[in-house]
């Protein structure tokens, strides 16, 4: 018979659950004090397949803890395993109010849906390497860092190829769902926008005169379709 | 090798993270109640300013696999007490005979079946410690070797004998016990039963139904024996008398019959 060895706690013993959302990573002292120092939790679970460069989520457990009065059934384990790590979550289930989405609904802690909430949870892992070199330093949040410009090629009808920048789209006050998902799915379509973003269900939604250029001034096609003329 | 499971009453914070892992880990439907029930086989309860888990305590003799009538309920070698729902017929005799109040029965199904604690035999088996262990996060709730765990125990209340009562509870109880428990409060106030003998409980009945085999051959023996004499006293009394009664009337002899000299004689 093989012996089972006796058992290290919790470790990293494959137990990380959970996922997402760091916004209540600034826990006050009441807070941090109804947290045993001697909980040993799991490490931090970093979440790396997200849209956009470095908008890895941490999850870190420590204040989850604390603020759930170290009750681990708070999440565990109906929303998360707790034998197991999550490994992947997806903003479609948390948006029905499962796993983070269950606290995370805008009433009990910031809605997953929150405008403005997204660098929240999507720090990267830079700001976490910075927030673990800074002694006892929480950091500044980090800036949200949006996902790499899009290249729309050329299309048959189209004056030229359009670089979609997200760093000057950044969606205002209502950030990230100012746009996401609709009109604009977060998963990139394959197939090339055409002239149906002209209209009010693509760029066009705001490209109206109103919150931005309209689209059907004289001068606004390089405006967006810059890239061929430039080129020539 | 026989593990065990340490429970340190004054390290549980009641964070329920056993009650949770003991959910996933053996698939039982939530949400995890306050008493253990056929689908809770653990949870934390608050005594005083106590938080003390309810699991089966694993018994190294136990009651309910001496009570059950067809071999469902066993003690393994690695220390679990399994539970074979196949064999179970429902009699839940196993539910009055628990000293400890642990086997729960499924009074909400139309075929119902006995839940309780396994120790998580299957990750013993694959070289894992339970899983209410692996997600302790404050280690009250210890794996191990059994032996080592009693040691750990002691070593704990001597190291600090202010802040536990000096004893081991599942030590002696009922004859010693695969989970053992240490206290800063005493063990009453736990909801524990403290009266336990300190000897295997099935030796109550052990005592008993050991000189069943003894008392049937020889109380058979005496029975046949008295049988045998008081029949043969019947059959020596009817001889006695039949004889007596041919001496008093002898029989005539039947007409045409011949003597038994006659008859040699031809």
């Amino acid at each position: 018979m093989r012996v089972p060895r006796p058992g290290p706690g919790i470790g990293g013993l494959g137990w990380l659950a959970g996922l997402v959302l760091l916004g209540a990573s600034s826990p006050t002292p009441a807070r941090e004090a109804t947290q045993s120092p001697t909980l040993k939790l799991p490490a931090d679970a970093i979440f790396e397949r997200t849209v956009g460069a470095d908008s890895a989520v941490v999850f870190r457990h420590g204040p989850h803890v604390a603020l759930a009065a170290n009750r681990c059934t708070a999440c565990h384990p109906r929303y998360f395993r707790i034998l197991v790590p999550t490994r992947a979550l997806r903003h479609r289930e948390m948006n029905a109010g499962r796993a983070c989405g269950a606290c995370h609904d805008g009433r009990q802690a910031f809605g997953v849906r929150d405008p403005g909430a997204c660098a929240s949870c999507h720090v990267g892992r830079s700001a976490m390497a910075g927030r673990a070199a800074a002694p006892g330093g929480e950091g500044a949040p980090a800036a949200p860092r949006g996902p790499k410009p899009l290249v729309f090629p050329q299309g048959e009808a189209s004056p030229g190829p359009v670089t979609f920048r997200h760093d000057t789209h950044s969606g205002g006050k209502a950030g990230c769902v100012a746009c996401h998902p609709r009109p604009f799915a977060v998963k990139r379509s394959a197939s090339p926008p055409g002239t149906a973003m002209h209209e009010a269900e693509g760029c066009g939604r705001c490209h109206d005169g109103t919150g931005a250029f309209d689209l059907a001034a004289e001068d606004a096609c390089a405006r967006c379709h810059a890239q061929e003329e430039a080129a020539r | 090798m026989s593990w065990g499971l340490l429970l340190d009453v004054t390290r549980c914070i009641g964070c329920g993270a056993c009650a949770a892992a003991c959910k996933e880990q053996n698939d039982l439907p939530l949400p995890i109640e306050e008493r253990t029930t056929a689908y809770t086989w653990t949870t934390v309860e608050r005594r005083g300013s106590a938080n003390v888990r309810r699991l089966c305590m694993h018994c190294l003799t136990p009651t309910c696999v001496s009570v059950c009538p067809v071999g469902a309920m066993r003690k393994t070698s690695a220390g679990p007490v399994l539970y074979d729902a196949d064999k179970c017929i429902g009699c839940r005799y196993c539910v009055m005979a628990c000293p400890f109040g642990v086997p729960k029965y499924q009074w909400d199904r139309p075929v119902p079946v006995v839940g309780k604690c396994v120790m998580c035999a299957s990750r013993l088996a694959a070289g894992q410690p339970t899983a209410c262990a692996q997600v302790c996060p404050t280690g009250a709730t210890q794996f191990g070797e059994r032996e080592a765990l009693v040691r750990e125990a002691r070593a704990r209340i001597a190291r600090e004998p202010q802040r536990y009562v000096n004893h081991v509870y599942g030590l002696e109880e009922a004859g010693g016990t695969s989970v053992l428990m240490l206290s800063g409060v005493p063990f009453e106030q736990l909801g524990l039963p403290v009266n336990l003998p300190r000897e295997p409980i099935p030796l109550l009945t052990w005592r008993a139904l050991s000189r069943v085999p003894d008392i049937v051959l020889l109380g058979g023996a005496l029975l046949y024996g008295i049988y045998w004499i008081t029949r043969r006293r019947e059959y020596v009394r009817r001889i006695e008398a039949a004889a007596a009664l041919a001496e008093a009337h002898p029989r005539p002899r039947p007409l045409g019959a011949r003597s038994a000299g006659e008859k040699e004689a031809t």
